[in-house]
């Protein structure tokens, strides 16, 4: 459908002109534009961002100590779009209550829901919701329980298990 | 043979005294001086000797196979207890003990590529062969029985998911190993083994293993009680009735994927088969938790403006936000009911699936979103139209066979919820209010759970739907807008309605508390 890519096209463009912070965007493959690579910062108040201090040595010393995670997402719009949803899956481990643990990441975010979906949500909105559900998980929407659980239950437990998943899956290599 | 020899190792047990014999320590002594408890290493392990029946070494049985024999010392569980098996805990949840003595077995089978090959764990301090060869027909047996049950591999799955973990024991059966026999030889394939032992060292059992083996070895008659629960269903020439849960699942499976792709005999025992299942029910209902789509009638009912000031404000500029494409003063859209405009082809593309504004998801055909979203999970159901009328609908129907089935996907959920209302009701005379895009017709997936991952919209009983179905057809929908507002008024808490039968049993399986939790 020419009319999707247009549109792709366009908020493509929105997204790499004027980035939002913590999102970078590129194309898989520059000939389609289905294909999104999508490098996400873990909030810095999240347990996504790590203290690189202890890995990296005196160049970062004087910049911030704590960066986020780098966790890569591949988003894939569907030649229906924008009457289907994009779908996305961390292509990082990710220890989240909504994000499954395995090497399909797949998440569950609300407004990818069909039936929550609606042709005027943007792309960009999906990745700052996702940016957002890194911050804030929602473990009553889980797919992966036992880490929702633990969440709920044990938040310094949670924390640090997300923290020791993100030093060792996501530290940008 | 060697019974004098042994007599002068032996105490005699075919005089009046009985004779003990512990397992443990093999020492032997007569039952009135000790009692059954063993002497010597106060172990309870003990049988009481009969000449039809000597577990002593050297002993011949009669009445069994000499090759049998070495299975009076052959022990099954010790075999791969003495073996320090990091999954020994497993052994737990696979040995049993049930009532009166008897010991359950339960385990994965997996059978490997090469019909003929037997993989057979040795057991430790077993004679050469014979304990093998035992089970090695018996295995030959099962397979038979099983094999032309057993579905191939499939290509691309891991095979080490399984829902069971690995055989805590050392058997291993192959399938197809007998010769001539009947079973066509299957190559991969995995099944579930449970098999009933006797007791093996109780006093009031069956005094020896070989009687087991034996016993095992005529049971061509009753293998089949031994794997009926849990071997894989749907065999050719296996449809005796089941009873219990598997039996469920098969009929259910079987029901839900014949029509689709036509895979009898699906064993869901596993977590990748069961994957597989809830993957293709997801697929052919992909958007089932989505609104309905609008109306052709209605879409095209949709007031066309040219755009001016006070829809692009002083700029003149602005974009349709479904295409994203400029528009100016001048070009000509559709209206919404909620005053949001877009190009006429992006909103009829949109609301041909979903009748739901792309902006604010309010319905164009009525009031009330066309179904629930997520923040709305119990849809009011106001949805009369004096302009939806029967002939309309009628003509819908006939006029629109290409995208019958997306519609009968939206209307077929539309009843279930009216259905679900309506049982809650308790009051039969009265009708839902009956959706336009309601379409009657009738197709294998109607019984489906509507979604995975959104429970909340699952109907309740199907009984009670396909009624309500038929007599919406008898039914003229002249009084419909009535219908709908006394629905509207009486649908709170309607929605928790527990379905039973099969379809219900599954949607619990699979949906976990959230069901109820959410419906309540």
């Amino acid at each position: 459908m020419a009319s999707s890519q247009k549109r792709i096209t366009k908020e493509l463009a929105e997204v790499t002109s004027d980035p939002p912070v913590g999102i970078k965007v590129s194309l898989v493959d520059e000939s389609n534009v289905h294909n999104w690579n999508v490098i996400l910062d873990g909030p810095p108040d999240s347990p996504y961002a790590v203290c690189l201090l202890s890995h990296t040595s005196s160049s970062l010393a004087n910049s911030k100590l704590i960066q986020g995670g780098k966790f890569k997402l591949l988003l894939v719009l569907p030649t229906e779009y924008p009457f289907k949803p994009p779908v996305i899956n961390f292509k990082t481990r990710v220890y989240h209550p909504n994000i499954t643990f395995d090497d399909k990441g797949s998440m569950c975010i609300g407004i990818l829901k069909a039936e929550a979906w609606k042709p005027s949500s943007k792309i960009l909105s999906v990745l700052t919701a996702t940016q957002q559900l890194l911050s804030e998980p929602v473990p009553d929407d889980a797919l992966e329980s036992a880490i929702a659980e633990k969440f709920k239950s044990d938040r310094k437990d949670f924390n640090a298990e997300a923290k020791k998943y993100t030093k060792q899956y996501a530290t940008g290599k | 043979m060697d019974n004098n020899q042994a007599s002068g190792r032996h105490l005699d047990a075919s005089g009046p005294r009985e004779v003990v014999y512990c397992h443990q320590c093999e020492n032997e002594w007569y039952l009135d001086e000790n009692g059954l408890e063993c002497p010597g290493c106060e172990g309870e392990v003990t049988e009481i000797v009969s000449p039809e029946s000597d577990p002593r070494p050297g002993q011949t049985v009669p009445a069994s196979p000499p090759d049998l024999r070495d299975l009076h010392h052959h022990n099954p569980w010790a075999a791969d207890s003495d073996v320090s098996d990091p999954e020994e805990a497993d052994i737990e949840e696979h040995i049993s003990h049930g009532p009166g003595g008897s010991v359950f077995i339960s385990q994965t089978i997996r059978s490997h590529g090469r019909p003929r090959a037997t993989q057979s764990r040795r057991h430790p301090g077993a004679g050469p062969g014979n304990p093998n060869e035992v089970v090695r027909d018996f295995q030959s047996m099962l397979g038979n029985l099983m094999g032309p049950n057993l579905r191939p591999g499939q290509p691309g799955r891991s095979g080490q998911d399984d829902l069971f973990p690995r055989p805590p024991m050392g058997l291993r059966f192959g399938s197809g190993g007998v010769p001539g026999g009947a079973g066509p030889g299957v190559i991969g394939g995995r099944f579930t083994y449970t098999g009933r032992l006797p007791p093996r060292n109780d006093a009031q059992a069956p005094p020896d293993i070989a009687t087991y083996v034996s016993r095992s070895h005529h049971a061509s008659q009753s293998p089949r009680n031994y794997i009926r629960w849990h071997g894989p269903p749907g065999g050719a020439g296996d449809h005796e009735a089941r009873g219990g849960m598997p039996a469920g699942l098969q009929a259910l499976f079987g029901t839900l994927l014949n029509p689709a792709n036509a895979r009898a005999g699906d064993a869901v025992y596993s977590q990748e088969a069961l994957d597989q299942i809830i993957s293709t029910l997801m697929e052919q209902h992909p958007s089932s938790n989505a609104p309905g789509p609008a109306s052709p009638d209605a879409i095209a009912a949709l007031p066309k403006k040219k755009l001016d000031e006070t829809q692009l404000g002083p700029e003149g500029k602005g974009e349709c936000s479904v295409c994203m494409d400029d528009v100016h003063i001048g070009d000509e859209v559709v209206m919404l009911p909620c005053n949001h405009w877009f190009h006429e082809i992006c909103a009829g593309a949109w609301l041909g699936e979903h009748n739901t504004c792309p902006i604010c998801r309010k319905g164009i055909e009525g009031n009330a979103p066309a179904a629930s979203s997520p923040s709305n999970s119990r849809r009011s159901s106001q949805t009369g139209q004096p302009w939806s009328s029967r002939p309309e609908r009628l003509h819908r129907r006939s006029s629109l066979g290409s995208r019958l089935s997306r519609e009968n996907t939206g209307g077929r959920n539309e009843a279930r919820l009216d259905s679900i209302r309506n049982a809650g009701r308790l009051t039969p005379t009265e009708e839902s209010g009956p959706r336009r895009w309601q379409i009657v017709g009738d197709d294998f997936t109607r019984g489906m759970p509507g979604s995975y991952s959104s429970p909340r919209r699952r109907d309740s009983e199907m009984s009670v739907e396909n009624q309500r179905d038929s007599r919406r057809v008898h039914t003229s929908g002249s009084d419909r807008s009535r219908d709908s507002r006394r629905s509207s008024g009486s649908a709170s808490g309607s929605g928790n309605n527990g379905g039973t039968g099969p379809i219900s049993w599954l949607r619990d399986r699979f949906s976990g508390g959230n069901d109820r939790h959410n419906r309540d």
